[in-house]
């Protein structure tokens, strides 16, 4: 058993020497084959092991089995010193450009629409649709917005052929899903609206809107401001300030517009808040029992509340752009800076 | 709608600061911002009497006034027509800064020096009048600051009025509002004219023959006026709530329409032609001028005041030039009446004119207000322009509009609020508002006619709420409603291709649905776009049909700033006609045009062309797990007839594609070539691939053989890969093209196609010779089915 570890002893002293002083890809590689190969020395060597008892094979094989990986690792090394030497080592410019790949952006639009989708979609809300030429039951009478008055005047709206109109809120979801559905319902109806307005930079004849509704057996204007603070805490940031100011929806009652603290200027007052230290970002209310009537619920059992919000404008506060033709213009060099 | 400050501060005897004031109207309801007073523009301003008035030496159109300020006498230069002697007149000496714009010197005109500058309405900032300088009251107090005694120093409320709430178009209304918000009680003074011996029945009768869209007239007669300028307060009030100071007469109907919103109009007497005034809706083709001068043709659209002859007013719109009240009027027939919101909203329309009154009209003045408001405007004009007024009021009510009452349940206040508010509160809210309240278990609330828009419990309870304050109600943190919200394929698929085709690198583009209708028609003569009848412009005169428009249009936009590589989709839908309904299909489009992968320093870049675009369609097709997609070569509106696709999934067809058609490209500014493709939603997601198990990985190894022929042009590489796979048969794991040469040396007229085939068998490890064997039998079959002839 000494002889073989004798031997064992002098293969890895000389092998070692060897691995060192190989100057060539080639001679290393011979080397390998003529030590670690199938007919190499090492190789052999564990062969004649067979005579050996069971405590000595261990011991011996050990042993072997150290060298056998010491002389590999021996060799990867030498090995890529070799390659190293032949390669450009210290004459590669790292800085020249990697091959381009191309990565595209998702519109401005799309980016800030997703984000307030998801956080609804969080709160329970399904997506629903609707067509945007539409009539005038859907976006306005069965909104109970009274025939010739004023209140249609808000809206100026845009007529198709055939007695129809595009619609100017995605509100008219509402009464498709109501038909549709019994209580509770609870939705986001997300799309394009229209605007029968002259194109400039602070209103664009077409735009999004996020329209989102619940109905339920006891929802109250308390339900409709948690949803919101929580809609506005996860996108605009925790704590932002809110206020409620009651206005006019011929769909809602009592209705309200919602602000949030110009995070511009901290409510200091600046441009984009006009100098009044607030941001208006959205309309809501309670759903008139008019519009339950003209669904056929009962609004002495369920009670609901509805709110909506411009896309753009949001989008537009969001990443301060001051003129929304941008948004349709669809200039790479815009679409590429939205993150 | 705009109001100063002090006029609501004296109506509502509320002691809040302007901005409180502003707060607490915003926050109930009517959106208030402040206009501040300017006192810095004002500096140096003071009131002066003209007591010394010569020609100029030099200069015709000139005059060399003294005006005493008290404490001096100024020599100054003045160009205006009406500088006369004695005049009390708003002198802006040496210092001062006029508006911010105009900083006042002493100078040297002709020869003639002037210390200061007289000083007309414009160039105080207070109107835009700069017919002559502005004359002020006879006993304005000579040396005090123009700014304290114009009071000037009382901001403007500007008030955003929601079209629910006429009763909030006036300054009752409003400080009925702050009156109700501050807990204080609110009767404002009224006081009933002195009356003449005349008769009112004497010089007027006054007959309705459309009692629905006039349910209520009424009429004083103002005698021995005489018409001149209005007192500075009201002036001044006037020009605050931005209108014009005209005449006293004038003046006071239109003071009055801003005190109470009762809309009144006042008619020359003497110029009206006979004794009765007849309500009737116009005749077809009847002829009136309106006091602006336009001339109109009527139609029963619009209610007609008349004499019983012709028409004098366009009821609640405008009144009619020949009878306006001018210079000489000494007699006034003063209107006040009641008309029908929705008759006055079309009749106004069909005129196209909006006034302070149609607006007022349009959204409902109060039927029970209007004997007051006339009674306030005699008692101004017997004030302010001496008259005397008949006794008694021509008032033909013919439809009595009464208040109605509603029950209010409190519960329900506190159900749709989600706050606890208590019964006493909504009794007072309800009470400051002008209602009446007979509690009860249920409220019984009867309404003032002058709140049309509360007809309803649920329009109480608004009015608590919105008193209460919606900041006040608590914030609910519960969540509630369905246990789960399902997503709907048709949503996330959209979601799907863009993240794949950003990936890939397009930049996603978003049209507005809306199109040229010429443009729209070259790309597809074959779809009538539908029209939208009131368009703004040519350019979104109808709606798209075709997503190419807007890919097209997106294109244009970008190459015209010169970025000419680009590769650019959109997600939305199209408008087609449909059988009954408009039918409005969603498409995904891609566009590709120049070379939107760049220079790359390795190798050379690749110009767009037809085969990236069947690249980005394979790819999309694979990451929506679709059967995959084949293009086959067909004339598609839009594209060019030779370059043009049909693209399948499969057997269906989801789409069309190719070469954009270079006259339709040029439409857009676009002089290079596009490659696009429009995909439609619905046929993608019924190309989906149904979920298969997973497939074991093979056991034994592959063998790799290439495969060079040279066949005749027309033979396509689809088919020689066809029949590759159906000689090898099982044994064929794979076959790709992955060369394609002609030139030397293959022959005109032919090509020669590279194969790399991978044979691998499910059993066993295949021997090279089972190999050669069959890849032999491929070399055979090919060479007798194409005449195809192996490259060496
Ligand atoms: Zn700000």
């Amino acid at each position: 058993m000494q002889i073989i570890l004798d031997e064992l002893g002098r293969l890895e002293t000389e092998t070692v020497r060897q691995i060192a002083e190989a100057g060539t890809l080639e001679t290393l590689e011979e080397l390998r084959v003529g030590v670690l190969g199938k007919k190499g020395r090492l190789t052999a060597i564990l062969r004649g092991l067979k005579d050996l008892t069971v405590d000595q094979k261990r011991d011996v094989g050990g042993r072997a089995n150290q060298l056998k990986t010491k002389l590999e690792d021996l060799i990867v090394s030498r090995r890529e010193e070799l390659m190293g030497a032949s390669s450009e080592a210290g004459l590669i410019d790292i800085t020249l450009p990697g091959r381009p790949l191309r990565y595209g952006h998702r519109h401005l639009v799309t980016v800030v629409m997703d984000q307030i989708i998801d956080i609804f979609q969080r709160m329970g809300f399904e997506i629903a649709d609707g067509p945007d030429i539409e009539t005038d039951y859907y976006n306005f009478s069965a909104l109970n917005f009274p025939p010739d008055h004023p209140a249609r005047d808000e809206q100026d709206t845009f007529y198709v052929e055939g007695d129809r109109l595009l619609r100017t809120h995605t509100s008219g979801v509402q009464v498709r899903e109501f038909e549709k559905r019994r209580p509770p319902v609870k939705i986001i109806a997300p799309g394009l609206v229209f605007r029968n307005e002259a194109v400039n930079t602070r209103a664009h004849c077409v735009f999004h809107q996020v329209e989102g509704f619940y109905v339920d057996t006891d929802v109250s204007f308390s339900d409709l401001k948690g949803v919101l603070e929580a809609f506005v805490y996860e996108f605009f940031g925790p704590g932002v300030e809110m206020r409620y100011r009651p206005s006019f929806f011929p769909f809602t009652e009592p209705s309200a517009e919602v602000d949030i603290r110009c995070f511009l200027c901290g409510g200091k007052g600046c441009q984009v808040c006009k100098h009044e230290g607030w941001l208006e970002i959205l309309g809501s209310g309670m759903i008139d029992p008019a519009v339950f009537k003209n669904v056929g619920y009962d609004s002495e059992r369920v009670s609901g509340f509805a709110f909506g919000m411009g896309v753009e404008r949001t989008a537009m506060l969001r990443y301060q752009v001051n003129d929304i033709r941008l948004l349709f213009e669809n200039d790479i060099r815009f679409i590429r800076q939205i993150r | 709608m705009r109001l100063p400050y002090s006029w609501l501060k004296e109506l509502s005897g509320i002691d809040w600061s302007p901005e409180e004031t502003a707060r607490r109207l915003t926050a109930s309801g009517t959106a208030c911002v402040l206009e501040m007073p300017r006192p810095e523009h004002f500096r140096q301003v003071v009131i002066g009497q003209i007591i010394k008035l010569e020609r100029h030496p030099n200069a015709d159109r000139l005059v060399v006034t003294e005006v005493n300020t008290g404490d001096a006498v100024h020599s100054v230069i003045c160009g205006a027509p009406n500088c006369a002697n004695g005049q009390k007149v708003v002198l802006a000496l040496p210092g001062a800064n006029l508006k911010g714009e105009l900083t006042v010197k002493p100078v040297t005109m002709r020869g003639v020096k002037s210390a200061g500058m007289i000083c007309a309405e414009d160039e105080l900032g207070i109107s835009a009048d700069h017919s002559g300088i502005m004359v002020l009251d006879p006993e304005a107090p000579v040396g005090v600051s123009a700014f304290e005694y114009l009071g000037l120093n009382d901001p403007v409320c500007n008030l955003e009025i929601t079209p629910n709430r006429p009763d909030c178009l006036s300054a009752l209304g409003v400080a009925r509002e702050l009156a109700v918000l501050a807990g204080r009680p609110f009767a404002p003074a009224f006081e009933p004219p002195g009356e003449s011996a005349d008769k009112v029945s004497d010089y007027i009768t006054i007959t309705i023959a459309d009692t629905q869209a006039c349910p209520r007239y009424a009429a004083r007669i103002i005698t021995n006026l005489k018409v001149g300028q209005s007192p500075w307060w009201i002036r001044r009030r006037l020009l605050a709530c931005g209108l014009r100071p005209i005449n006293n007469l004038v003046d006071i109907t239109n003071y009055v329409m801003l005190e109470t919103g009762q809309p009144l109009h006042g008619f020359d007497y003497d110029r009206f032609g006979t004794k009765e005034v007849v309500v009737r809706r116009a005749r077809d083709g009847e002829p009136f001028t309106t006091l602006d001068g336009k001339e109109h043709r009527l139609d029963p659209t619009v209610l007609l005041i008349t004499n019983g002859k012709a028409g004098v007013a366009a009821a609640g719109v405008m009144g009619g030039l020949e009878s306006e009240v001018a210079d000489t009027t000494t007699t006034v027939l003063l209107e006040s009446a009641y008309f029908d919101p929705g008759v006055i909203r079309k009749s106004a329309r069909k005129l196209g004119l909006s006034s302070e009154s149609s607006y007022r009209f349009e959204r409902g003045a109060d039927p029970n207000g209007v004997v007051r408001a006339a009674d306030r405007a005699a008692v101004l004009m017997t004030q302010l322009a001496g008259g005397k007024v008949a006794a008694g009021v021509a008032d033909n009510y013919a439809r009595r509009i009464s208040p109605v009452t509603i029950s209010l349940r409190p519960a329900q206040v506190r159900r749709i609020s989600g706050a606890d508010i208590a019964v006493p509160f909504m009794e007072k809210t309800l009470r400051g508002l002008g209602m009446e309240v007979a509690s009860g278990e249920t409220l019984s609330v009867t309404v003032p006619t002058y709140r049309p828009d509360v007809t309803r419990e649920i329009d109480l309870v608004e009015e608590v709420t919105r008193i209460y304050g919606l900041d006040s109600i608590p914030v609910s943190r519960r969540n509630s409603g369905p246990l789960y919200t399902p997503t709907h394929r048709h949503h996330t698929i959209k979601d799907d291709i863009r993240n794949i085709l950003t990936g890939m690198g397009f930049e996603e583009t978003m049209g507005t649905g809306m199109a040229h209708a010429d443009r729209q028609l070259r790309i597809d003569p074959g779809l009538d776009p539908i029209r939208i009848t009131n368009g703004l412009s040519d350019e979104y005169g109808v709606m798209r049909t075709r997503l190419l428009y807007s890919l097209l249009l997106s294109g244009g936009n970008n190459i015209r700033h010169r970025n000419v590589d680009l590769a650019i989709f959109e997600v939305g839908k199209v408008y087609l006609r449909g059988d009954k309904e408009p039918f409005e299909p969603e498409y995904v489009g891609v566009l590709l045009t120049g070379k939107p992968d760049g220079v790359y320093w390795k190798g050379k870049s690749f110009a767009s062309d037809l085969f990236e675009l069947k690249g980005v369609l394979a790819a999309l097709t694979e990451g929506l797990s679709l059967e995959p997609a084949s293009l086959h070569l067909e004339p598609a509106p839009g594209y060019d007839p030779a370059q043009s696709v049909v693209i399948r999934c499969g057997e269906k067809v989801v789409g069309r594609g190719g070469r954009v058609d270079r006259r339709i490209a040029r439409l857009f500014d676009i002089k290079q070539d596009c490659y696009a493709a429009e995909l439609e939603l619905t046929a993608l997601l019924a190309a989906e691939k149904p979920r298969k198990p997973f497939v074991p990985l093979p056991k034994f190894p592959a063998s790799a053989r290439d495969l060079a022929v040279i066949v005749d042009n027309p033979v396509t590489a689809d088919e020689v890969l066809t029949e590759i796979k159906t000689v090898g048969g099982e044994l064929v794991e794979s076959a790709s093209l992955f060369d394609l040469f002609t030139g030397e040396p293959v022959p005109a007229g032919k090509k020669s196609l590279a194969f790399s085939i991978s044979y691998r068998s499910a059993e066993k490890t295949l021997e090279d010779e089972e190999v050669d064997r069959v890849h032999g039998r491929i070399v055979e079959y090919l060479g007798r089915k194409f005449k195809a002839r192996l490259r060496e």
